[in-house]
This record gives structure tokens, sequence and C-alpha cells, in this order.
């Protein structure tokens, strides 16, 4: 069964013209790893944060579907909310530094964090824990005070403490952007490694493909609030069929690729009010995409919203 | 690869952005208002401040004087009108001398730093713990009462907050990014003053103008009321309030009047203020 | 080659809270005339304290470094106005690099009113130029920052930096706070203005696999100094020092394979002996107590490192 279940999620701010996301529908198991992939304007931490019941007061959320755990959550209060996410649901921040108290010690942080979630028991396990993630010396440095550690030392502790309380799902939002690339994937190393181990489901938002690339089974990219592609992780980064998708897979430098020239790049465009939003910026546009907003189609390995990428694959295959 | 298409930014007309423009025709509104008071109070005020009427004194409020006359039958609503000369004035010229003198000695301290930058903030520290009723009479005894020495003394003493203030604006200012990139592009330090750095003090110092024009109107008044000040038969606004007190059991108006005028105009520049603080910073 | 920049033996110490921290260690690199040179490390290896000093924000403590064979100390006392119209900068935060409260049009123009460059009508039509010449719409030229997307706020620095047609161009990071759409963009702009200008690049940033893209050398920092230098295509293709080839495999991108790193854990930098030792898979005894040189392998290609001969004879095997 699945853990997180969402279906035809949509969430609108006051004043935006367009959904942030829209019909966004999601499943994650237990064990797993969804990576959501999109850049700025994507709505991938609109989804995160509706997902954690931290969306802004002023944000009008809908879905036919949104179950943790197998319980209902679209009537779910505030209150219900805040217990879940002490006990049910762990969310790692992009920024490390910001994630903590500035004038308060680390040890006092983390020993709250714990006893909210009722697992003030585990400080053992968890200093063994930071121990093992290459966080030296746990009990002496976490008297320091949040600016005394590094960021990478920062984000171990904010993944064994959001890992050790045993949540069902940990929702981890660009954990590793703000890092150096060799400390990105020691971080994202750990963050698998104790992932499969603890055996809960995990939500990752990064615009990174590399970082996608290490550690989701299923990845799904998003664009203009709407799901443009999904399917398990080969499958994604391997053939990746809609435009925006392969876009993206393109216009990285890889260390195996050519030196020194131009890379695929694709122009900047705004976001229509309707049809397909990546419509003016598609190589492969046509008429009927301006009109009818695309669903979700299987085309060779994955779903994706493109109906004449899914003719030019039947051309090519 | 072509020339990029931009799409045009939405214009979101947020709802902050309306007030924004609500807190601006406040702002005209009151300029135009005092700016009409002190320019041609002639063509508003409905009789000759001056005039001494001694068979009509302390006329209670009706149709020919709305605010009545006072103990020399002058009337009141003529002498507020004509007042807002010498009181608002005399506000806003202490603090624009403030502002000014503070501007330009807050960003010396702060560009050249050093043994200059001390030397001049301890010199500011020396006013800023100087009581200022001992000052004002100080300036007083030395220059003769009257609305010039007082405007003198107060304008020695507002300055250095505002010295302070741009001071630690402009070192920090100056620890922007974008100070090293105009660096890099080689301004020169007048240029990176002038045109980097100055311009972004200006919503805090507005902001801080327009509150303390408040503040001075209340000092201006406290002062009058121990006998520091304009001399009569300057219609002075606080000259007004101090003048009434003794006469505050037999007409109450000549208190109340130019007391409510004194209030409202005090709590229109901090309401203003404030509006101005919240609109800069969001 | 002609070298343009030349970097000798700097050194530089800060001072901080907690003591001392040499940011620089003997650093040593050249730039020549047209030619792009990668900088790439971690955060605190010292490579943005370098641009720092190339563009005279900072002051060495020790050694030497010359532009076209004169001292920069020099030319700033000197000609700063000279110095500033050849070397130029784009830096990291788009936005903030830009005064919030000047429009486009003012920005980049400002490099050309700063060294009296036209009158105002040939500076405006200079401003529509060089809004052209880095894709930029000429419609923007109103706008004030907060109104332009990440990538256009990038044009309007590199426009600005491109004003005074420099001869090196000092990029320090400039598109790691960018999307990846538009990382693509940017280094493909850079990518055009070297070629078309022959402008020389010392071209600073984290990621390997965006510096070798652009790269015709790149020098590999760690703990403030150089530890690997060679052409572009060498140093990643063929790496010999273990800690590029920790970066190389750290960059392993969107292979699907999931590299964990060879050496990996961030330890204390020791202040003797070869710096990486305490994350170095191979380090042997003499490491610890003796630092290697930076000595050249191959043609141009050079490695600090006692066993890179080794380590470049096992990476070949594979």
């Amino acid at each position: 069964m699945s853990l997180l279940a969402v279906e035809g999620l949509t969430v609108t701010y006051p004043g935006g013209q367009r959904p942030a996301v829209k019909g966004v529908s999601l499943e994650i198991e237990s064990g797993r790893t969804l990576a959501v992939v999109g850049e700025s304007g994507s709505g991938k931490t609109t989804l995160a944060l509706a997902l954690a019941g931290l969306l802004d007061r002023r944000a009008r959320r809908h879905a036919s579907r949104l179950e943790i755990n197998g319980e209902d959550l679209l009537a779910a209060g505030r209150r219900r909310w805040r217990q879940l996410r002490r006990t049910d649901i762990s969310f790692i921040f992009q920024s490390p530094i910001n994630s903590w108290n500035p004038t308060r010690t680390m040890i006092a942080q983390v020993r709250d964090a714990m006893s909210a979630a009722g697992r003030a028991g585990r400080m053992p396990e968890l200093m063994d824990l930071l121990a093992r993630v290459g966080f030296e010396d746990p009990e002496r440095r976490l008297a320091d005070l949040p600016h005394q550690l590094s960021g990478g030392m920062l984000q171990r502790v904010s993944i064994a403490v959001a890992v050790i309380i045993e949540p069902a799902l940990l929702i981890a939002d660009e954990p590793t952007s703000a890092l150096d690339s060799t400390v990105q994937s020691e971080i994202l190393a750990i963050l698998g490694e104790l992932r499969s181990e603890a055996d809960l489901a995990m939500l990752i938002i990064s615009h990174d493909l590399s970082v996608v690339a290490r550690v989701a089974d299923y990845v799904m990219v998003l664009y203009g609030g709407k799901v443009v592609e999904q399917g398990a992780r080969a499958a994604v980064l391997g053939s990746a069929v809609h435009p925006y998708t392969r876009g993206l897979l393109d216009s990285v430098p890889r260390l195996d690729g050519d030196r020194k020239i131009l890379l695929p790049s694709m122009e900047p465009g705004h976001l229509p009010a309707s049809g397909c939003p990546f419509a003016p910026r598609c190589r492969l546009v046509v008429d009927e995409c301006r009109r009818v907003e695309p669903d979700l189609i299987p085309i060779n390995d994955t779903l994706a919203a493109c109906p004449p990428a899914a003719s030019s694959a039947l051309i090519t295959t | 690869m072509s020339v990029a298409k931009l799409p045009a930014a939405p214009e979101t007309a947020s709802p902050t952005r309306k007030a924004g423009r609500g807190v601006v025709w406040w702002a005209v509104g009151t300029v135009l208002v005092l700016a009409a008071l002190v320019l041609i109070p002639g063509l508003l005020a409905p009789a000759d401040p001056y005039k001494l009427d001694i068979i009509n004194r302390f006329t209670p409020p009706h149709g020919g004087n709305l605010f009545g006359t006072d103990d020399s039958g002058r009337d009141i609503l003529s002498r507020v009108i004509h007042g807002a000369r010498y009181s608002i004035g005399s506000a806003v010229l202490i603090i624009t001398v403030a502002a000014l003198v503070g501007t330009v000695y807050g960003s010396l301290a702060a560009w050249y730093g050093g043994i200059l930058d001390r030397l001049l903030m301890r010199t500011v520290d020396v006013f800023l713990a100087f009581p200022y009723l001992v000052f004002a009479m100080a300036v007083a005894a030395s220059m003769g009462r009257g609305l010039t020495s007082t405007i003198v003394a107060l304008s020695l003493l507002w300055w250095p907050s505002y010295a302070r203030m741009i001071r630690g604006q402009v070192k920090s200012i100056l620890n922007d990014y974008h100070i090293r990139a105009a660096t890099t592009l080689g301004a020169r330090r007048g240029q990176i003053l002038r045109w980097h750095v100055i311009p972004h003090t200006y919503n805090q110092l507005l902001v801080r103008f327009t509150l303390d024009i408040g503040n001075a109107l209340v000092a201006l008044t406290g002062l009058a009321f121990l006998g520091l000040g304009a001399t009569p038969p300057l219609p002075e606004w606080g000259r007004m309030v101090a003048d009434s007190k003794q006469f505050a059991l037999l007409a109450w108006w000549y208190a109340v009047f130019p007391g409510v005028v004194i209030f409202a105009t005090v709590l229109n520049f901090v309401l203003l203020g404030e509006a101005l603080r919240k609109r800069s910073t969001s | 080659m002609t070298s343009l920049l030349e970097l000798t033996g700097v050194d530089k110490t800060f001072v901080t809270d907690r003591g001392p921290v040499r940011a620089v260690r003997r650093m040593s690199m050249t730039i020549g005339e047209g030619e792009v040179v990668g900088l790439v490390g971690e955060s605190g290896s010292g490579k943005s304290t370098i641009a720092n000093l190339v563009l005279g924000l900072e002051q060495a403590d020790g050694g030497r470094i010359r532009f076209r064979g004169r001292d920069v100390g020099e030319w700033l006392d000197g000609d700063e106005a000279g110095y500033r119209q050849a070397v130029q900068a784009v830096f990291q935060h788009p936005f903030q690099a830009l005064d919030s409260r000047k429009r486009v049009g003012w920005l980049v123009a400002e490099p050309l009113v700063i060294h009296r460059r036209g009158k105002s009508r040939e500076r405006a039509e200079r401003v529509r130029d060089l809004m052209a010449d880095v894709h930029l719409d000429p419609s923007l030229v109103n706008r004030y920052p907060h109104q332009l997307s990440g990538g256009q706020a990038q044009r309007v620095n590199i426009a600005r930096a491109l004003a005074l047609e420099p001869s090196l161009l000092v990029c320090d990071e400039p598109v790691s706070a960018l999307d990846v759409s538009v990382q693509a963009q940017i280094l493909n702009l850079l990518l055009e203005i070297n070629r078309e200008r022959s402008m020389a690049m010392l071209f600073i940033s984290h990621s390997l696999p965006v510096v070798r893209h652009l790269s015709d050398r790149i020098v590999v920092m760690y703990a403030g100094t150089a530890v690997e230098e060679g052409p572009g295509g060498e140093v990643s293709d063929r790496p010999t020092h273990p800690y590029t080839q920790l970066l190389v495999s750290a960059a392993s991108v969107v292979t699907g394979d999931s590299g964990r790193g060879r050496g990996t854990m961030r330890e204390a930098i020791p202040s003797e002996g070869c710096r990486f030792v305490p994350r170095c898979p191979v380090a042997i005894d003499r490491c610890s107590t003796e630092e290697p040189s930076l000595d050249e392998l191959a043609e141009g290609h050079s490695s600090r490192c006692w066993i890179a001969t080794d380590l470049s004879l096992r990476e070949a095997e594979g």
C-alpha cells in the first residue's frame, strides 16, 4: 500500500494568474524515493509544503485525495498537521543554517526536536548515527552554536534527527543545493543509505538532475505547476520523451561530453494562460498545444504530457 | 543562438502596492495643506491675528470667531493659522538642518573609518548625552530668549542622532555586494557614495524625518511652556497653549483649540512616518 | 602564448575570530591572452580569494600578481582606470551585484560614464549594442533589477563587464545561483564572448563538468593552493591527483550509478605535509611529513602528489 497518496492536488495563491500546482497526483511506497524535479516557478516547493501541511494561510488547496499512512488528511486541521510533522513527517530544508536557531546550542535544539517527537530516549542512538555519518565527536561538537559548524555538518545533523525519529515520510527540499559538490555527494549517499535502512518513504525536491540520479527510484518533472513527465529513474533520465525533460538533460555539461561547444539551451518563455505550459519554449509545439492542456500518456517507458512527443516517438521507434 | 524572447513581467496589483499609493497621497496632502498654511496664511485666516479687541476678549466660539477669542480679543482661529508658519516652519527647519548636517557627518565617519570615525562618533556621543532642556536654557541665556535661540538649540541637539543613523546605514551599504561590482568597474569613491550609497539611505531618512517633525513640535511646545521659545505676540502654537494656562477655567477654548491642533498635527506626522516605514520595508 | 596574468607564490591570510586562516598558500598560475582557465575547488579552497586578489578587492600578503608584466598593486596605484578597463568581473549573485535602485539602462551605461566614454547619445547607442550582444531585449532598458529573471540579471552584469572591452574577464561562480536551463544559456554566452572577442577568462566554479566544458586549461585548487593543473580534457579525463579523482567521481552526472566518493568525509586540514592526507584514500607515510611540489607529469599537466604517476597509470588501466 502506498504510504503517501495524492490525487488531483491543486494549490492557488491569491492574485496568482495560474495555480502554483495544478492537478498533481502521486504515490510513494515505504522504502521508495520520489524525486520532484523543477526550476524556479515550477511549483515544486509549493508541492512539498502542501504535503507537509505548511502552506501559507492564504493559499487555497484542492485535492480529491490526500492520504498519509492510510489516514485521510483532506479535512485535517492545523493541529493534526503539527502532530504529524512531529512524529510522522520529517522535513529537511534547503538552507542548513536557516533551519537552526542561531542563539541556542545544537544539543538543546536537537533535544527539543527529539522530545517533541516522543523519542527523547533515543539520544544515544542519535549520537551513534551522527558518528556514522561523519559527524565526529558529536557530544562535544553539538555543544556549539549553529554558525560554528559548516553547512555540511549542519545538514548531517538535520538528516540524522529527521531519520532517527522514525517518520513515515521524509520530505527534503533541495537538501544539498547550498553545499559543495563533494560534500553534496556525501550527504546524498548518507540520505540514500539511511532511507533504505529506515524503510521510509522519501520525497526529494531538486532542480539538479545529478542529485536525482543518485537517490531517486521515481522521478517526476514539474513545469509551470504541472507534471510534464514521470516514471522510473532510469526511464526518465535515460529515455525521457518530453521536450522539457530532454532539454534539461541536454543542457547540463557532462564530464564525458564535448568541450567548448554551445550547449543545447531552451529559450526562456512565459507561462501561458491556457494550453500546455511549456508551449512557448517548445521545439515540438503544434497549434493543438496552445489550446488543449495535455494529459499524461504512456510514451515509451515514461508517462509524458506531450502528444507531439508521442507521435515522434512512434516514428522513431 | 537567437535573441532571447522575453516575457513582460506580470504587473501584479498586490494589496500592499495599493496601500503604498494611499500613503503617497496622504503625504502629498499633508505637505500641500501645511505649505498653504505656512506660505499664504493671510488668504486663509478670517481675521488679523494681531488685532487687539479688548471689548471682545474671551468670546466663546461662535459664527464670527469659530475658535473664540483670547485674552486680548484676538481671533484664535486666525492665530492658529498664522502660527503654523512659526510652529511647523520651526520644526521643519530644525529637522532639515539636523538631517543635512547629520547625513554629511555620518557619511564622512563611515567612509573614512578608522581614527576619524572614532573621533567623530565620540563627539556625537557627547552631544547625545546632553540634557536638552539644560542646553536650550543655556543657549537662550547666551543668545537671548526667542524662537531663534530655540531653533538653534534644538538643531544643535538633533543632528547627532542623524549622524549616528546615517553612519550605520552607510557602513552596512558599503559592505553590499553591488559596491564590489561598482568598484571593479572602476567607480571612484565619490561616485560610489553619490550613486550607490546615499540613494539607499533615502527611505529611512524620509521615515525618520517625518516622525521627527512631530517630535520637534512636541519639543517646541514643551519649551514654550517653560518660557523658552517664541515671544509674544507671535502666534506660535506652543506659546498660545502656554499663555492660555492662567485662563483655563475662564476660557476653555483658548487652551483646547491650539492644543487639539498640535495634537492632530503631531499624530498625523507620527502615523504618516509609520506608514512610510511600513511601505519602505514591504 | 604570452601570459596575460601571472600569479607567483601568492599568499593570503585572513585574521578571524578563531585565529588566522591561510586562504591562499604559495599559489601560482598563469592565464594567456585569449585563454580560458578554469579554477575548480570546494568552498574554502581559496578560489574566490584568488578572484578578489586579481580584482584588487583584497591585497596579497606575499608573492606577486602581475598583469601584462606589471604588478597589480602598481597598476592600481598608478593607473587604476587602465587596470579596471582591462580586467572586469562577473559575480555569483546576479541580483546582489546590481544596485537595486538603478534601471537596467543606467547600470549598463555606468562603466561608460565612469570612464568617460562617449557623449550621452553615443552611450545610449552603445548600451543598446551591448544589450544585443548579451541577448537582452532592448525593451528591458527601463526595468529595475527586481523586475528581471535571474538569467536576465546575469546578462546585465555581463553587459556591464563587456562595456569596456576588457582583455580579462574574471567569472566567480557565474552560474551556480541560476536554474539549470538558464545556466546553459549563460555558459553559451560566455563561450560566444570568448570566441568572438578572444577575451581571456578566469572561470571559477565548484563544478568540474562546468569548468571542463568552458576551459582551455584547468587548475584544481585544494586548501589554498593548486594541486593539479593541465589542459581541460586531460585533467578531467585522466586525473592524477586523488582530490581531482574525488571531484570526478562526485560529478558522475545523470549516469545513474550512485557514486560514493572514494575518500569522503571532511576533516581538519593539517598544517604540514600534503593538506589532502586526511581525506586521501592512497596516502603513504611520506605524505604526512613532506608536502609534494607541483610536478609536471606530461606536457603541461602537473600534479602535487607523491604517487601521481602511479595513480595516473592506475586510472589509465581503468
